[in-house]
């Protein structure tokens, strides 16, 4: 009971631990804090030098996990990223295999430029994601957990790069908008990084702890009506159903996977633990509906035609989901 | 369920059922308040207890409806409370899952229970609750409105304006032609035989009838009046001077046939059915021992007679035939003893022919009275256009009504040779077998009844000794008329 009543001021530990090292972007932090508890991954977008590598770094000092980066290339191979086997002469003289882990092997792992990689490596990769489990010469090693991934997609330079398939895209709990600082941000950024670079986090929790969490929060109750809220926002996505939303009609060309009502309510027990709050409501789905969707569903090119982004079909979509089914 | 949950459940479902009883009297009002002015304006008062027991049985079903279908559930009252205390559901999830245990529950149920003991009940409430007492306003405005509202009157149908009535020059000339016609003085038309004394008091009544029409200013609804006031002397006129009502009065319901047979032939003034009576009675006679049923005969005549005696004119020619008919069959019964019983029924023969031509007599002058009177009548009507609604219906001249049973059987007996009346042959047939157009009376009569009148009037011109030349040529005048009568009706 402990635990749970500790639960806000846990987080807000690792919240106060990564301000010192991240500035704004209060929103990111809040969102990858959840899918790290809720035991999921999250693919971030932004700019370079928006600090994605000092977010994920900053996490890995205040939750004492050791952390690793995979900067993503096209010649990069999926044994760089799981690990090989490489023969080794023992003291005898003998010729034996010994397994390099690759540097998939941490509990944060940074995936820079996901989508630079090949295919092959990347289905590697987002393999790992789901099962947290490599196999290399018929020989399985499993991940220690949390295990994490914050993978990272450039949205400047395309030119020579796979974006990631949709079914891919799925594994991810979230994907998340890194912006551009504001200027005040920035000018923090910078009065904080003339002082030093290196993170100043310290550690707050542990790897347990983060289980612990994680245990807890699936306990979190959820009434049939936020469910049903939930799951018709999910479907509601899908311009292909009987009775589908005007929204989805209009501007969606294939909506979002059971997994993301998945997601969506794994994420919302953890975001109502976060507030304080013992159950989840309707406020939890909706924040947590831009998170979950926009890289799970395709607008149209009614949408674009109108100018509208992937968030301001979820927002109508939210909008008209509170109309319905509630 | 924990006391926070309970007090806004109390203070919701109090305010629930307020709501739903204010609906259900206002409903009420406005149902009694749309009987008083349905009944209002349909020109009745509308009755209080009606109009109770509709307000107050709308209002209990009403309430009890809205109460059923309105009555917040529980779950209702927490997604109420969740909403306005912008709990994050909070209160519905404490409700969902208050039979089940765990610690994240417990937390959950007693984090949520603080919340609600901390915070006052007044913090929830139903919005727009003045809307509520919108209903009961309007109801009650709707009411008062039924109350004030008067009850339509009857609508009263507008009499156009009365016309002034002036005699025209026809109308004028045809009230003096049947003045003449009743003194006499017209020659082209069939004579009149009323008696004298009811001939001038007609005569008096019309004459100032026609004084009143010349010279007062009438309205056309005072002149019918006037009219039809006249009528009804002329009709009194010839009641007073006929006595066969007061026949019909004493004899029509007698339990003997001859005597109530009798009375019925005096109502309707017929010799054939007079005659009828007589002979059928003469019939019964005809035994060998003829002193008892002679002797019943004179018991039940007298008895008949002395119950009219104080009313009727002793010198009243019926009157005077019955008492003698009477006591030359006394006469008779005295003398049976010593005389045959063939020369009783010669007796009888004769005392029942000499009656009957009495009685023919009587009744032929009662007839010219009541035709004379009926003429006047009907002739009145047509001049001035007065419809026989407008009369009194005692006082509108009757048809004869169609012959007995007896007589109706022996007509279709007669059928079956041939045409009884009317003139033309075959299909072309005027008339029919039973009635005639009376050219006297200008209707339909039963043709015997022409023919009792036309035996009537031909007998009497015989017995008064009028020159066969005059009565031959009064038979081509009466057929004429007969035929005019008939071409009127084929008109």
């Amino acid at each position: 009971m402990e635990s749970v009543k500790n639960f806000s001021a846990v987080v807000a530990n690792i919240k106060n631990e990564l301000r010192k090292d991240v500035v704004g972007q209060d929103e990111i932090v809040d969102n990858v804090i959840i899918a790290i508890i809720a035991g999921g991954n999250v693919l971030l977008e932004g700019v370079p030098g928006v600090g994605k590598t000092r977010l994920v770094r900053s996490l890995s000092h205040a939750l004492n996990l050791p952390f690793s980066r995979i900067q993503f290339t096209p010649d990069l191979m999926p044994s760089d990223v799981t690990g090989t086997n490489v023969i080794k002469r023992d003291e005898q003289g003998n010729m034996t295999t010994e397994f390099r882990k690759g540097p998939i092997f941490a509990n944060l792992v940074l995936a820079d430029e996901i989508n630079r990689a090949t295919p092959k490596t990347q289905s590697a990769m987002l393999e790992v994601m789901q099962e947290h489990k490599i196999t290399v010469a018929n020989e399985t090693y499993t991940l220690d957990e949390p295990f994490f991934v914050l993978a990272t997609e450039n949205p400047i330079e395309q030119d020579g790069t796979y974006p990631l398939p949709e079914a891919q895209m799925d594994r991810f709990f979230f994907k998340l908008i890194m912006k551009f600082p504001g200027t005040d941000e920035l000018m923090d950024i910078v009065k904080m990084t003339q002082i030093t670079m290196a993170e100043t986090a310290e550690a707050v929790v542990d790897g347990k702890t983060i289980l612990e969490m994680r245990e807890l929060a699936a306990n979190v109750p959820v009434i049939d009506d936020v469910m049903n809220y939930a799951v018709c926002l999910v479907a509601g996505t899908h311009p292909e159903v009987e009775k589908p939303y005007d929204t989805a009609k209009k501007y969606i060309k294939y909506g979002a996977s059971p997994r993301a009502a998945q997601a969506l309510i794994t994420c919302a027990k953890v975001r109502a633990l976060i507030n304080g709050n013992y159950n989840v409501s309707y406020a939890d789905i909706d924040a947590l509906a831009c998170p979950v969707l926009r890289h799970r569903i395709k607008i149209n090119y009614s949408a674009i035609n109108e100018h509208l982004t992937v968030d301001d079909v979820i927002a109508q979509l939210v909008k008209e989901n509170k109309k319905n089914a509630r | 369920m924990k006391k926070g949950f309970e007090r806004f459940k109390r203070k919701l479902r109090r305010q629930a059922l307020i709501k739903g009883i204010l609906f259900g009297l206002s409903c009420g009002a406005v149902a009694s308040a749309a009987y008083m002015v349905i009944q209002k304006m349909s020109t009745f008062t509308p009755d209080v207890l009606i109009t109770l027991a509709i307000g107050v049985g709308t209002a209990l079903v009403v309430g009890l409806v809205t109460n059923l279908i309105l009555w917040p559930s529980e779950k209702k009252i927490a997604k109420k409370i969740d909403d306005d205390l912008n709990f994050g559901e909070k209160v519905q999830t404490m409700l969902a899952y208050r039979d089940e245990d765990s610690v994240m529950l417990t937390l959950q149920r007693e984090d949520t229970e603080e919340r609600l003991v901390n915070t006052p009940s007044s913090a929830v409430r139903y919005r727009h609750q003045w809307k509520h007492g919108f209903a009961p306003l309007v109801a009650t405005a709707l009411v008062v409105m039924a109350v004030i509202l008067p009850v339509k009157a009857i609508p009263v149908e507008e009499e156009p304006p009365e016309e002034d009535f002036e005699m025209t020059s026809i109308q004028e000339a045809e009230l003096l032609d049947l003045i003449k016609w009743l003194k006499g003085e017209k020659k082209d038309e069939t004579e009149c035989h009323m008696e004298p004394q009811p001939r001038q008091a007609t005569i008096a009544e019309l004459e100032a009838l026609l004084q009143v029409l010349r010279t007062t200013d009438l309205k056309s609804k005072e002149m019918k009046q006037t009219v039809i006031n006249t009528i009804v002397k002329v009709n009194r006129i010839v009641r007073e001077a006929n006595t066969n009502d007061d026949f019909e009065y004493a004899m029509l319901d007698d339990e003997d046939v001859f005597i109530s047979s009798l009375g019925g032939s005096m109502s309707l003034l017929s010799s054939l059915e007079m005659t009828k009576t007589f002979t059928n009675k003469r019939g019964s006679l005809e035994v060998d021992d003829v002193s008892g049923p002679l002797a019943e005969l004179i018991e039940k005549t007298q008895k008949s007679l002395e119950s009219i005696e104080e009313d009727i004119d002793p010198q009243d020619e019926a009157y005077m035939a019955l008492t003698a008919f009477v006591e030359q069959l006394e006469n008779l019964n005295k003398e049976l003893a010593t005389h045959s019983k063939a020369w009783a029924q010669d007796a009888l023969d004769e005392i029942f022919e000499a009656t009957v031509t009495d009685l023919e007599k009587a009744f032929r002058q009662q007839n010219f009275n009541k035709d004379a009177g009926d003429k006047v009548v009907t002739t009145l009507m047509d001049i001035f256009e007065i419809s026989e609604d407008e009369v009194p219906a005692d006082e509108v001249p009757k048809k004869k009504p169609q012959q007995s049973q007896d007589s109706d059987s022996e007509l279709k007996e007669d059928e079956n040779q041939g045409s009884q009346g009317g003139i033309g042959s075959g299909n072309l047939l005027f008339g029919s077998d039973d009635v005639i157009m009376d050219p006297e009376r200008n209707e339909q009569v039963v043709y015997g009844e022409v023919f009792d009148k036309y035996y009537s009037i031909i007998s009497q011109k015989r017995q008064d000794g009028v020159d066969l030349d005059e009565i031959e040529q009064y038979i081509v005048d009466y057929l004429n008329a007969l035929t005019n009568g008939l071409e009127k009706e084929t008109d």
